[in-house]
């Protein structure tokens, strides 16, 4: 006995509204004889009749009520999931979830997300402020990006794009005009920066004082550059940031400064070894690496 | 959408590889890729994808079979009807409830209906996710430990009991007439856990009220494991006191807990569908405690 399809489902309940199988041959473009063939191979594959044959018409048997009622909901589920699959085909079901600092988020991932969007109009992306390789590590995130990250082995690193950390001080500061500084000339400012511990380029910015033979000590600390830029348009006198954050944003007030000896920093991709990506994830990966 | 590529689909899922999902069918392991490779093409989803040499699903396989599993529930519900026609039970009761409940009161009950409406009311009994079943119309009566907050579900109070304890009758505690939760002291005690749908049941409760809920060491499911588990010498039950009606406790002692909150059985069906009149004596029977 085989099994009953969705299809052989909707001819029975087709053939039941219509009470002949000329009728729901008309309503599935099929001739008579198919859906006559159909309807005996459905009630086979059941192990019991459904309809009585009576003048011609097929008229569904007392004890079929139920069954019928159970098709119905067959039929339902069925539209259910063909809609489903659509939506994944579009993007719309599984949401393409990135976490990237706020620079990157706003520039490079910003721009990214533009392309995709023209070919996948209904995509649905969630753009995630906050730590990167805890989100991915957690599942909540499907690509992350930031700035030379420590990772664990399971996530994939692409280095990305380079950039550098540049000063950021006030129109009015006598440094505003010179257009680079020299990491020794900072020494004694009041420095608005990150935490040497917990930010990747905290670190790269303790190193490069280290290998200068300055001390590296902040007065004020903050996760991301866009933070420590909006901190500074209202105190401290300095602060040390990403260059992509003024590729990605203004602010009014403040100059951008390059710092000698120069501080390389990388703009990484993350992925989770062992996790596949979504189609939207995958193809928004080939925009960002130009593949 | 062939339900033969989503079986295949699912069961690739579920398994988590070709290969097993190869042996979980009894196909090919080349049949069952061929068939992913078809389900791809068809619904124009990307559904596998190699990740450490190994074949997976993507993100978009998983939600697909997720929200396939309705649809697949709604074909099992259609087949099972069809079975109920060929056994002539189209006009069964349906009864959904737990096995505490299916195991004590109900036999005794359902007995007595046959015998009042001449041995011609065929039941089938159901357990776990009452509310569900009852809510798409599967099950026409839930009997439960209630009551069922849903709306448009009706709640009728059927008996009342308190928690009373099972021990070995050679037990020191079969001397008293009803047991203090000081005599409980230092004995391993056996129950039913939380079924995780009910918040409002009121077995969970009366554990609760009484102090006993975070002392339980041994769950069930049925009171026939409780009962046995007390045989094998593992603890003391507390159950309802539906259960000495079961004839479960032959052997055993049974002594009621002092003070205890009372266990209430409940029967619920829809406010909006007709309760057939097998249904309504067997309320009325379940409100008749056992002698």
């Amino acid at each position: 006995m085989s099994e009953l399809t969705p299809t052989q489902a909707r001819i029975l309940l087709a053939v039941h509204r219509f009470g002949t199988t000329i009728e729901a041959a008309r309503a599935f473009n099929l001739t008579q004889s198919a859906i006559s063939k159909i309807v005996a191979r459905s009630e086979r594959s059941l192990g019991v009749p459904v309809f009585e044959r009576r003048d011609g018409r097929l008229i569904l048997r007392s004890e079929a009520r139920e069954l019928m009622a159970s098709l119905s909901t067959v039929e339902a589920e069925w539209r259910n999931l063909r809609d489903t699959v659509a939506d994944l085909r579009s993007g719309h079901a599984l949401p393409l979830r990135i976490a990237a600092t706020p620079s990157i988020g706003q520039g490079l991932v910003a721009g990214a997300l533009r392309n995709l969007l023209a070919t996948h109009p209904d995509a649905r992306a969630e753009l995630i402020m906050g730590n990167p390789v805890a989100e991915l590590s957690n599942g909540t995130a499907d690509i992350g990006f930031m700035f030379s990250p420590r990772v664990s082995d399971d996530i994939a690193l692409t280095p990305l794009a380079e950039g550098a950390i540049v000063a950021l001080v006030r129109k009015d500061d006598p440094l505003a005009a010179r257009g680079s500084v020299d990491l020794a000339e900072l020494a004694g400012r009041r420095l608005l920066c990150f935490d040497r511990e917990s930010s990747p380029l905290g670190w790269l910015i303790a190193k490069a004082h280290e290998e200068a033979g300055l001390d590296y000590a902040p007065f004020m600390t903050a996760p991301y550059s866009i933070t420590v830029a909006h901190l500074l348009a209202r105190d401290g006198d300095v602060s040390l940031v990403d260059s992509m954050l003024f590729e990605a944003q203004r602010f009014e007030g403040l100059i951008q400064l390059q710092i000698t000896p120069r501080i390389p920093i990388t703009i990484c991709m993350m992925t989770a070894r062992s996790r596949p990506l979504s189609h939207l994830a995958a193809r928004m990966v080939e925009i960002i690496t130009g593949a | 959408m062939k339900l033969s590529s989503l079986q295949v689909l699912d069961a690739f899922v579920r398994l988590g590889g070709t290969g097993e999902a190869a042996q979980g069918l009894e196909m090919s392991q080349s049949a069952v890729i061929k068939a992913l490779r078809l389900a791809e093409f068809e619904l124009g989803l990307n559904l596998v994808t190699t990740l450490q040499g190994r074949l997976m699903p993507t993100p978009e396989a998983q939600a697909l079979t997720q929200r396939a599993q309705p649809a697949f529930a709604a074909l099992r519900r259609a087949r099972h009807e069809a079975d109920m026609m060929r056994v002539g039970m189209v006009d069964r009761l349906r009864i959904v409830t737990v096995p505490g409940l299916a195991h004590s009161i109900l036999p005794p009950a359902i007995t007595a209906v046959r015998r009042a409406i001449g041995d011609a009311a065929p039941v089938e009994i159901m357990f776990d996710h009452v509310a569900a079943h009852l809510a798409a119309g599967d099950a026409d009566l839930a009997i439960t430990y209630g009551p069922l907050p849903n709306e448009g579900l009706r709640n009728i109070t059927l008996q009342e009991s308190p928690l009373v304890c099972v021990f070995f009758q050679t037990d020191p505690l079969a001397a008293r007439d009803e047991i203090g939760l000081e005599d409980l002291a230092g004995r391993r005690l056996i129950s039913y856990g939380p079924d995780g749908f009910s918040s409002a049941d009121s077995f969970q409760q009366a554990l609760t009220k009484t102090g006993l809920a975070s002392r339980i060491s041994i769950t069930v499911r049925h009171t026939d494991s409780a009962c046995h588990l007390v045989r094998e010498g593992c603890g003391v039950a507390i159950v309802d006191g539906f259960v000495i009606s079961s004839g479960l406790t032959e052997g055993l002692a049974v002594r009621p807990l002092r003070a205890s909150p009372a266990v209430i059985a409940y029967a619920h069906h829809r406010e909006d569908s007709h309760l057939q009149h097998s249904g309504r004596v067997l309320i009325t029977c379940l409100m008749e405690p056992a002698p």
